[in-house]
């Protein structure tokens, strides 16, 4: 038991306590609320369809150049604890990785791909 | 019970959440409103206790007010301000007074309310479905097949082409008439792809009744005091930059931009400039409305007033007034004519009103028929400013993203009282 | 220190951080209420919210929209586990804590969404898709900004990095790594002028469906997260627990509250930044600017 084991206590404790909070909350409510009561709130007016829908994210090139930068940050992580062992070898490894990827990023700011509208 | 009484007892004398549905010639009364101490002006009915019905609306508005209502997560109560008319929705109580007292009525029915004393009210609208979907369909849910029928009551978005040539969901939803970012009594239907709007349709224009007539309108008629004309313009100006700042969040500048509205008087040009300066270090430009809602060049803003005049097209009818001459008035303008120059424009424009209202000794202006109001000009038998933009928000505000379609429309300045397009109250 | 005494340490630091964060954030909203009000009233919002029913609509996702709020607050937890709050804790602290924490802060995306998502209606899931946009837009600068703290520590481990300050705070090696910090912070609590998703142009956006207890518990789990970031951002840049005179735990406290006073002074200040250019500002001016505090600070170490 250290501190993972805390942590994951604590993770599993404030999810049930705070969904047991809401639970009672909703079973010892005063009555059913009726469907007008119900409707989904856009300033008055009643929706015609379910919100739900294919949401069209249009910003779908930057979520794909987060997946890059994001596997580059799984290597930071232990790359970061050495660097100062390994030295300049590790700064300038890493440097020329990392700018392989802004190459792209600048690509993506050239395409517009961080604008949508 | 023991909890509930203990709860009660800590919230009652709390801030109370109001949801607030503005009728005509209430729009200013909401924005004192705001500065009175322990109300909290709300966004959804969600969050609110208290429907404020301020002002006169039309039958049209019946549905939605009692939508609002309903909404409501309670312990809810309904109070009238002003003389709403009684058959759109029941209310508790109709407060007449001004801004203090319908505030201390507020606070004592949230108090009455949440304490038990009075109950809380039930539902206006019936408890029907809107379509009949109960027990329809192979699981009885609605549905036919994979998005077919109405499960659970609605239909599940259309298909649409994006400007891409790719078919995907568009979800058609009509916004508004009480919805905190559009003037109230905008019902606008967009079609939503994402995020971005690909069709715009207004779709109600007569919700709200014209109020009394202000100082403005009577311009219309005979000739008024330019301090007054200018006084109304400034704070028409300050009250509009409020709003602005709220919908960008800057709720610090905003009470001062409402307080302001309240103190200023003729040839308070200082406090103007103060304000504009807390405003420029907010960031408002760069974060928020620095090139949103340019207007294509295509787009007639002539008779615009402050949008016209942000985007370099020095249009005002005050030029030609003996009056405004006399005291050397002189349009100011803007020339970038996205939405940060329409606020910096009308900031310039209350603090030259106000110092023309500071000179303007006993003159007076307009009665011909012609009037330039805050919000561009205005004649007698023609179509008001708020008419050339709601015929025009379709083509506009198509393609814009959610956000800046917000900010687009409240820089705009539509005033609904003076529409009269497909409204056949006016 | 054993998991009971863990789990009594964070939760009383979540609560206590939230009570300071909400009266700070009432005192710079600008209304004219002094500061005993402000003192009283989170108490009056929270039981006022307490008495309110829960609404929900036609057909939302009841499991999902129950459990964000309560996922919100349990990341909030797990992220200030991996910090030592009273002093050196051979026992409690985590070996690889910063990774704990950018972890958690990382998986806040999928809470906001689904808090958007489960209503079905219109204004909530837009502000969960913004949500999705910013993260991926400043998850990067976040994590970096972080990670170099533990350069010159050498070390994952937030109790060695609070450690390796004992001569200089990293505030001042690392200037700009607060500042990409409290930014990034910010916008992974949605707080101003970051709120995107609850932002007033979308009626409260995710919040816009919820009232009574759950929205008390996804306002709490939002605070809890501004203490969460407000605990980290003091113990990698400003010393944690170390300092002259007071007990190490009081300066940790100290350290927080200026943090989350700071905050809350910036979430009322200042325009909320539109969607497209938030994305804007983190890919083109963040990232960059992370990249730079990672090498300087590097080269700064070696």
């Amino acid at each position: 038991m250290g501190g993972i084991g805390a942590a994951l206590v604590l993770f599993v404790a404030s999810l049930i306590a705070i969904g047991v909070i809401q639970w009672v909350w909703a079973v010892t409510g005063e009555r059913e609320l009726t469907v007008p009561e119900r409707v989904p709130f856009a300033g008055g007016a009643e929706p015609e369809f379910h919100a739900w829908n294919r949401f069209h994210i249009r910003y779908y090139a930057m979520a794909l150049l987060f997946l890059a930068f994001d596997m580059e940050m799984v290597f930071m992580y232990p790359w970061a604890v050495v660097f100062i062992r390994e030295g300049l070898l590790a700064l300038i490894e890493m440097l020329m990785f990392i700018l392989i990827l802004v190459v792209g990023m600048v690509y993506a700011w050239r395409e517009k791909s961080f604008e949508w509208a | 019970m023991g909890l509930r009484s203990r709860l009660a007892h800590l919230a009652k004398t709390g801030e109370v959440p109001v949801f607030a549905v503005v009728g005509g010639g209430y729009r200013s009364a909401i924005h004192r409103l705001r500065l009175a101490e322990g109300i909290h002006v709300v966004a959804s009915p969600r969050h609110a206790a208290v429907l404020l019905i301020a002002g006169t609306l039309t039958e049209t508005a019946t549905e939605s007010v009692k939508h609002v209502h309903d909404q409501m997560a309670g312990p809810r109560v309904t109070v009238g301000w002003g003389h709403p008319e009684p058959t759109v929705v029941p209310m508790r109580v109709q407060v007449t007074g001004d801004v203090s007292e319908v505030a201390a009525v507020i606070r004592r029915e949230f108090h009455d309310v949440v304490t038990g004393a009075i109950p809380p009210e039930a539902p206006l609208l019936p408890d029907v479905d809107a379509v009949e979907w109960r027990g329809v369909g192979p699981y009885g849910h609605g549905g036919t097949g994979m998005t077919g029928g109405t499960p659970y009551g609605r239909p599940l978005p259309l298909r649409a082409p994006d400007r891409d040539g790719l078919e995907l969901d568009q979800l058609p939803v009509a916004v508004g008439p009480w919805f905190s970012g559009f003037p109230p009594g905008l019902v606008l239907r967009v079609s939503l792809q994402g995020d971005v709007v690909q069709e715009v349709e207004v779709v109600s224009t007569d919700l709200v009744a014209a109020g009394p007539a202000g100082v403005f309108a009577q311009a219309l008629q005979e000739p008024r005091l330019i301090r007054d004309l200018e006084m109304a313009r400034a704070r028409h100006h300050l009250e509009w930059m409020a709003d602005a700042l709220l919908i960008a969040g800057v709720d610090r500048v905003a009470v001062r931009a409402e307080r302001l509205a309240v103190a200023i008087g003729p040839g308070d040009v200082d406090p103007v400039e103060r304000l504009m300066r807390a405003v420029r270090r907010s960031l408002l430009r760069p974060m928020t409305l620095r090139k949103v809602g340019v207007l294509a060049p295509d787009v007639q803003v002539t008779g615009l007033g402050p949008v016209a005049r942000a985007a370099e097209l020095p249009d005002d009818r005050r030029t030609s007034e003996q009056g405004y001459r006399d005291i050397g008035f002189r349009p100011v303008t803007q020339t970038a004519g996205d939405a940060w120059a329409r606020f910096t424009q009308r900031a310039a424009e209350a603090a030259q009103a106000v110092g023309l209202a500071g000179r303007a000794g006993d003159r007076r202006a307009f009665g011909n028929g012609e009037v330039e109001a805050p919000d561009g000009l205005h004649r007698v038998g023609e179509p008001s400013p708020a008419d050339t933009v709601i015929s025009m928000l379709d083509t506009i505000l198509t393609g814009m993203e959610w956000g800046d379609l917000v900010t687009m429309v409240h820089s705009l300045d539509i005033d609904m009282e003076s529409v009269s397009v497909g409204n056949p109250a006016v | 220190m054993t998991a009971l005494g863990i789990l009594t340490q964070v939760t009383l630091m979540l609560v206590g951080g939230a009570y300071v964060l909400a009266v700070a954030d009432r005192l710079m909203g600008g209304s004219s209420t002094g500061v005993r009000s402000a003192l009283s009233y989170p108490v009056r919002r929270l039981s006022f919210l307490f008495l309110q029913p829960m609404s929900t609509t036609e057909r939302p996702d009841f499991a999902v929209w129950i459990l964000a709020p309560a996922l919100l607050a349990a990341l909030a937890a797990v992220g200030a586990v991996a910090v030592p709050i009273a002093g050196p804790s051979p026992g409690g602290d985590i070996a690889a804590g910063l990774v704990l924490f950018g972890a958690a802060m990382l998986v806040v995306l999928v809470a906001v969404f689904m808090f958007g998502w489960a209503p079905n209606s219109v204004f909530p899931m837009i502000g969960g898709f913004r949500f999705a946009a910013m993260v991926l837009s400043i998850g990067i600068p976040f994590s970096l900004v972080v990670l170099t703290t533990a350069i010159p520590a050498e070390s994952l481990s937030v109790g060695v990095i609070v450690e390796a300050q004992s001569d200089l705070w990293f505030v001042l090696v690392q200037p700009l790594g607060l500042v990409i910090y409290l930014i990034t912070a910010a916008a992974i609590a949605f707080w101003g002028p970051f709120d995107l998703p609850e932002g007033s142009d979308l009626a409260g956006g995710i919040v816009a469906e919820s009232s009574g207890a759950r929205l008390a518990m996804w306002r709490f789990g939002r605070a809890a997260l501004m203490v969460t970031v407000s605990l980290m951002g003091q113990a990698v840049f400003l010393g944690g627990y170390l300092g002259p005179v007071l007990p190490g735990w009081l300066w940790t406290l100290v350290k927080t509250a200026v943090l989350l006073i700071l905050l809350a002074l910036t979430g009322r200040t200042m325009a909320r930044m539109r969607i497209q250019r938030f994305v804007w500002f983190g890919w083109v001016v963040l990232l960059p600017l992370a990249l730079v505090d990672v090498f300087l600070s590097g080269w700064l170490a070696l």
